[in-house]
């Protein structure tokens, strides 16, 4: 070749240079600032691990905080804490992205003007009274009880609004816990144990344990509309809520408790509770029965009764002292506020952390135009804050002192790891400005805990924080309590529809709004994202003629909503589900007014309603859902259930005319076990958190766009569901690696399918090639289209992708990155179990197993060695890396 | 001349030109720093090792810029210290973001610190002896024998390979695992 005539590969290495000058924005940074002084145990390059908590309605939900020099961004379960056992919930894990979130409030308001913190902290100081009353959400913070206490020695009455009740009570300040891997047999009458809420890292837990050892009949369920828990039963019995109560008192009446006249049932209903019966029976005290809130508080007593009959009282449910603090008018507490407010007691009002102006009944709205002067702090300015006189910002979880039980009454001393971002305001600061003693939090909180301990302080304050948990604090149990008296009650059977109301799976009462990767996380059973839809069955679907998306009318009580109707496989027949938390009109960021507001139709903070009528309004409404077939398409095998001793594994040729790969070592494999999975989505957000995932909006997930890197997938039964997260599958003979013209996709020594951004020039073939359809492609800047604020949250260990990039799971490989230089470093070896992918580490049931399949020993080695493995479209020959276990048939 | 070759020739000077410019800022050792530091005299005069300074090299990714209580500890050993501003430095080697470098792995196989860096002590102001692309990265990834020194010799400024280094750096290859193989993969450096 002549000397002037440029090779091939010399023209693109100069193009790619221009092209690089074209980009030089984005570039390596510059700068090199040193520190002043070095702080200590800072590693630069490596991140520390601080044990704190994330609040979730009052409950304390334990974390390992990721810290990047100063910046968090990734939240892990903490493996010792006895609450979570190192595990997290989806809400949890988005609590970083809403730490750095835009919309937060970051300033104090005086109506609509900025203020000095100072000013509010003097008229603070002087407004502590009996003219003054405090409403909060629930508290479980020992600190913040101890506040309140000191200003009810001033007369300050401290009242409580929960929107979403989660924690059974049977008494003042005594709590029910479920200790699910205890049971034999749980008989739920709608009770979601399993569903989102406080509870559900504990639950989900415990009921895996159980899982894990018994296949069949672990849990009946009876529920008015599909949930996590009925998704998981082995008989399921879809009912309308009003029956709920019937169904306990046949239960009760079997066990010679309650009314002697067992209700009368239909024949599906009658079959079910003689089987619940017949199996609690067989299960003595490992029986459990679970009522939920929709069944009534005669079923709840009932339930209690019975559960003292079997034995399973103090075994499989124990009665413990609340780690929620009783206020004092007790369940009340709300109701007495109100009461007072349209008497025009209240002189004064501080909110704290709550939004009754949304989630409250609409008469809140009215009687608090009646209190002459009202406060609120909270994270955001939503609808109360527009409706109060002054509003201060309150201070994230990660952002200053604080402390809170767990569900089982565990303290966690909650520690800040940065600074408040936008000036927010601790809640203990708060309340120390009303005490007219000021003080950080740090002092409020070790105050707390120098009166608790009595010697060692500095000792026993370490320890909490090093821990994450001050160990010995879980709650008392309570052995005997003045058993609360059923009562017989009839329910007059009404005309019209059945409703029920539930927290939506995504932002809960409507709290998380405006965090975007929580409104983009699909729905668990309708893949629903960004919005929330009235779930109705297929038979009154055909009554309106409306079909999914399609707008309807509910009319309960003479109020009205309307909104995307959904038709539910499983629903009960004449009941509809209405979500709450959606319909927001004021700091809620992107989500203000998407969906329609259940609160609006909810009588009196009701679970459930009765007499609704239903129509169909012209219209629809365009969804943005991420599972978009509803079909199979002959497909019968890809979520496969076997029963006991069954093999999952099918027959399929693994001749390939493509050469094998070298057995190379650590051979990284993963498998995810079906049987397990309860669909709860803990492990798509954190994916999401670990790799910087961007999320797109709605618009782009209709188009089929959304980027989370693992999805799950709902496959619906007769009666009930199989969730089935498919993350990469990281072939061992890949498709894409045979489609991608310029090699950015290529097979690493240790079996990972690896994606190359910086080659990649978007011909999304490797997309069209993959059966799983596990890529994602960048349409266009959607990392750099999101609000600077979220920066920080980055994780400075995985490549931002930009526009025209395709991206997948990569096992997380920057943990195997860290792991590999590790062990190298050390000269050793990855041990099993050093590599936690994130999705593994969230998970609350243990379902995905992570690690060398190479080593025989290896969790994920033994997995596969299980009967019940099998490879989803294993039959492609493209001998997937990631792997399943089927279902265990559960009846 | 072709007019495909001679579209080709234009395109690939002006990408030239581009290169050519991009070779200076990637080593623009002229570029001021914040305080006439000479390496030169701190590492070559004084001896200092670069791990007394760069403490990081061996624990983590970042070889790591020294705190300003490092150059007090030296510089105001008794008398009071004075309040300081921390020191923006100029970078004279930046990776593009894509690229994971981590010094620890490079140091616990033996590749020493003026393979990549040059005779920083012999810089008053540090050059990037050579640009640092993914071609010289794979260089010596897909045969890192000639590079690998003994234990302890990795920040020794006067190291040269032996007559012997051709064995030796096998011999250390296989001592210490190190597999070319694994090394070339995009993984190795990205992710």
């Amino acid at each position: 070749m002549p000397a002037h005539d440029p090779s091939r590969r010399a023209f693109l290495t100069g193009l790619a240079a221009a092209a690089t000058l074209g980009a030089c924005g984005d570039g390596p940074p510059r700068e090199a600032v040193a520190y002043v002084d070095q702080p200590e145990n800072v590693i630069p390059g490596k991140p520390l691990f601080f044990a704190t908590a994330i609040p979730l309605q009052g409950y304390a939900q334990p974390v390992l905080a990721e810290s990047h020099m100063g910046r968090p961004t990734k939240l892990e379960g903490n493996p010792r804490h006895p609450a979570s056992r190192g595990a997290t919930d989806a809400f949890t894990q988005a609590a970083v992205a809403e730490l750095y979130g835009p919309d937060r409030s970051r300033a104090v308001l005086a109506g609509d003007d900025a203020a000095a913190w100072a000013d509010f902290a003097a008229l603070a100081a002087a407004a502590a009274g009996p003219g003054l009353r405090i409403l909060t959400g629930t508290v479980t913070s020992p600190t913040l009880a101890r506040q309140l206490g000191m200003l009810a020695d001033r007369g300050v009455r401290w009242h409580v609004h929960e929107p979403i009740a989660t924690a059974a009570t049977v008494g003042p300040g005594i709590a029910l816990l479920s200790r699910l891997d205890r049971a034999r047999v749980v008989v739920s009458v709608g009770d979601d144990l399993l569903g989102p809420g406080p509870h559900q890292v504990w639950n989900v837990a415990r009921w895996a344990e159980a899982r894990r050892r018994q296949a069949g009949g672990l849990l009946l369920v009876a529920e008015p509309t599909p949930t996590l828990t009925g998704t998981a039963a082995a008989d399921r019995l879809a009912v309308p809520p009003s029956r709920l109560d019937a169904l306990v008192r046949a239960i009760g009446a079997a066990f010679g408790v309650g009314g002697t006249t067992a209700p009368s049932l239909s024949e599906r209903e009658r079959a079910w509770v003689e089987k619940a019966v017949r199996r609690m029976g067989a299960a003595g005290a490992r029986a459990l029965l679970a009522v939920g809130p929709a069944a009534g508080a005669e079923a709840a007593a009932l339930a209690l009764a019975v559960n003292r009959v079997t034995g399973a009282l103090g075994d499989t449910v124990t009665m413990i002292r609340s780690p929620a603090v009783t206020p004092p008018d007790g369940a009340g507490s709300f109701q007495a506020l109100l009461d007072a407010m349209q008497a025009g007691v209240v002189e004064r009002l501080l909110i704290l952390d709550s939004n009754p102006a949304y989630t409250a009944p609409p008469a809140f709205r009215g009687a608090l135009a009646r209190v002459p002067m009202r406060y609120h702090a909270g994270p955001y300015r939503d609808e109360t804050a527009r409706l109060c006189h002054w509003h201060v910002p309150l201070a994230h979880a990660l952002e200053d002192w604080s402390d809170a039980r767990a569900v089982d009454g565990t303290v966690t001393v909650i520690q800040p790891l940065i600074r408040p971002l936008g000036g927010g305001v601790s809640a203990h600061t708060v309340l120390s400005a009303f005490l007219g003693a000021p003080a950080a939090p740090l002092e409020t909180v070790q105050a707390t805990w120098r009166a608790t301990w009595d010697d060692g302080f500095e000792d026993r304050w370490a320890e909490a924080l090093r821990e994450g948990f001050v160990a010995g604090t879980d709650a008392q149990t309570v052995a005997e309590i003045a058993m609360p008296q059923p009562r017989e009650t009839g329910g007059p059977a009404g005309e019209g529809l059945d409703v029920v109301f539930l927290p939506d799976p995504s932002v809960w009462d409507g709290r998380y709004a405006a965090v975007p990767w929580l409104q983009e996380l699909p729905k668990p059973l309708t893949k629903v994202t960004w919005d929330n839809v009235i779930c109705l069955p297929a038979a009154q679907a055909v009554r309106v003629g409306a079909g999914n998306g399609d707008l309807v009318e509910v009319v309960v009580d003479g109020r009205s909503v309307s909104g995307a109707a959904w038709i539910m496989p499983g629903q009960a027949a004449d009941t509809l589900t209405l979500f709450l938390g959606y319909g927001r009109t004021a700091g809620a960021g992107l989500a203000a007014g998407r969906g329609y507001d259940a609160y609006a139709v909810r009588p009196d903070g009701a679970v459930t309603a009765r007499g609704a009528t239903l129509r169909r309004l012209g219209g629809a409404s365009g969804l943005a859902v991420t599972q978009l077939h509803q079909t199979l398409a002959g497909r019968t095998d890809i979520v496969r259930t076997v029963g006991s001793g069954e093999t999952a594994a099918t027959d399929h040729p693994t001749a390939s005319l493509h050469p094998p790969w070298p057995d190379l070592r650590p051979a990284w494999g993963m498998v995810i076990d079906l049987d397990l999975c309860t669909g709860c989505n803990a492990c798509v957000v954190a994916c999401q958190m670990e790799n910087s995932v961007p999320y797109v909006g709605p618009e782009e997930v209709a188009r089929g766009r959304a980027m989370h890197w693992l999805r799950v997938d709902v496959y619906h039964e007769a009666d009930g569901a199989v969730f089935a997260p498919v993350p990469c599958m990281h072939c061992e003979q890949a498709p894409c690696e045979l489609g991608c013209p310029v090699n950015a996709t290529v097979h690493g020594p240790d079996g990972l399918n690896q994606m190359v951004y910086a080659r990649c020039i978007g011909t999304r073939t490797c997309s069209s090639y993959c059966p799983w359809k596990v890529r994602r492609f960048n349409f266009f800047d959607y990392a750099g289209a999101l609000p600077d604020d979220y920066r920080p949250q980055r994780n400075p260990d995985v490549t931002v992708r930009g526009r025209g990039v395709m991206e997948k799971c990569t096992y997380c490989v920057q943990r195997i990155s860290a792991a590999r230089i590790d062990a190298r470093v050390e000269g050793r070896a990855v041990a099993e179990g050093a590599v936690r992918t994130a999705c593994q580490q969230a998970c609350p049931a243990r379902a995905i197993a992570f690690g060398d399949l190479g080593n025989p020993d290896s969790a994920v080695s033994r997995a596969r060695a299980d009967v019940r493995h099998y490879a989803m479209l294993g039959e492609l020959g493209t001998r997937p890396r990631t792997t399943y276990l089927a279902r265990r048939r559960r009846a | 001349m072709h007019p495909r070759t001679a579209l080709l020739g234009g395109l690939g000077a002006a990408a030239a030109a581009g290169g050519a410019f991009l070779a200076v800022a990637a080593t623009n050792g002229e570029a001021p720093q914040p305080v006439p530091f000479s390496h030169a005299h701190h590492a070559g005069v004084l001896g200092i090792d670069c791990r007394h300074c760069h403490y990081l090299a061996e624990r983590s990714a970042w070889a790591g810029v020294p705190a300003m209580e490092t150059c007090m500890g030296c510089h105001y050993p008794v008398v009071a210290r004075p309040r300081v501003e921390p020191l923006r430095w100029r970078r004279t080697v930046a990776l593009q973001g894509f690229a994971y470098f981590d010094h620890s792995i490079h140091l616990a196989a033996g590749v020493g610190c003026s393979t990549c860096h040059g005779r920083v002590d012999r810089m008053d102001r540090v050059v990037s002896p050579q640009r640092m692309t993914m071609r010289w990265c794979l260089d010596c990834h897909r045969d890192p024998s000639p590079h690998l020194r003994p234990p302890g010799a990795v920040a020794d400024m006067d190291w040269v390979p032996s007559a012997e280094q051709d064995r030796l750096g096998r011999q250390r290859m296989r001592a210490r695992g190190i597999d070319p193989d694994r090394l070339t993969h995009c993984h190795a450096c990205h992710r």
